[in-house]
């Protein structure tokens, strides 16, 4: 059985988060790249006690389940990321033209 | 060619409509200090009880001198989870909250060995666990995920080996909740760090 390497498991994990993110993403890597590699980690420590027999297969699968959980809460925390940018973004433009549209309204609309 | 451009004023007018209704949009809730505080305080103290497991003999690692904390790491989270849902926008932090108790119910069924040795879970028992939460009591309850019914679990032990991949995981997950809750605090980013 082939073993993990954490270099090929953190760079398909940041590939895959990129294509998601696409030009969000410089915005976000500072805490997901960190966050990938300590979840790799934490994977190849899985593979190595259950591969020296140190844990049952069924405990095994449990921590593999609790893994993914932790990835899922890493993942949110980056969406959570991403919505901030997003909600930036559009309270900058909205700010933009907040003049030109209340000057032509008549009234602060924005 | 000046239609066009009075069509496209139009959907800007109504865009700004649709989005604005007020000053600004708001996707996520507001930064909330005391979930941050609190997410912090359940990290120390996963932190601090799985250290001392590492460290501790035969006796330390039983579960029924485990429960206590667990009820109590269990309750932490109810609180924790109470204030979210209280606090508008915060779907994000409600998800995070419950995979950390679902993590927590999965500590449980380690503890008490509830789990098939030579078998991964099924779909059955993961659904279960999700659904269920910890399973609090003494006994392995397949209504909770465990493979089988099965009373005083108490003298159980925690795999020691597997104590330092569980630490790893809950110092993440609540690491995840406090940076999705600084983030909320939106434009300052030196307090993010």
């Amino acid at each position: 059985m082939a073993s993990l390497k954490l270099e090929d498991l953190v760079t398909s994990m940041l590939a895959a988060a990129k294509a998601v993110f696409d030009k969000r993403w410089p915005d976000i890597k500072d805490y997901a790249e960190p966050e990938f590699e300590k979840l790799a980690r934490t994977l190849i420590q899985i593979e190595g006690i259950r591969t020296r027999k140190k844990i049952s297969e069924g405990s095994a699968s449990v921590l593999l389940e609790m893994q993914k959980n932790t990835t899922r809460a890493v993942m949110l925390a980056v969406e959570g990321m991403g919505l901030v940018l997003i909600e930036e973004a559009i309270n900058a433009a909205l700010k933009a033209v907040k003049d030109v549209v209340n000057t032509a309204l008549g009234f602060a609309l924005i | 060619m000046r239609a066009i451009y009075s069509n496209n004023n139009c959907l800007v007018f109504a865009l700004v409509f649709l989005v604005s209704g007020c000053s600004s949009v708001q996707l996520i809730s507001n930064y909330d200090e005391t979930t941050d505080r609190n997410a912090q305080a359940l990290q120390r103290k996963f932190d601090s009880h799985l250290v001392s497991l590492q460290n501790s003999g035969e006796e330390g690692l039983k579960f029924k001198n485990n429960q206590e904390f667990y009820e109590s790491a269990s309750v932490d989270l109810t609180a924790l989870k109470v204030r979210a849902e209280g606090i508008y926008k915060n779907k994000i932090t409600i998800e995070q909250i419950d995979l950390a108790t679902t993590n927590l119910a999965y500590l449980v069924l380690l503890n008490k060995r509830c789990m098939s040795t030579d078998k991964p879970l099924t779909a059955a028992q993961i659904q279960a666990v999700g659904e269920m939460g910890p399973d609090l009591s003494m006994d392995c309850d397949v209504a909770f995920g465990a493979e089988a019914d099965r009373p005083a679990r108490g003298e159980m032990t925690l795999e020691r080996e597997a104590i330092p991949s569980i630490k790893s995981m809950f110092n993440q997950l609540f690491g995840a909740i406090m940076a999705a809750e600084l983030a909320k605090k939106r434009g300052d980013k030196s307090s993010k760090e």
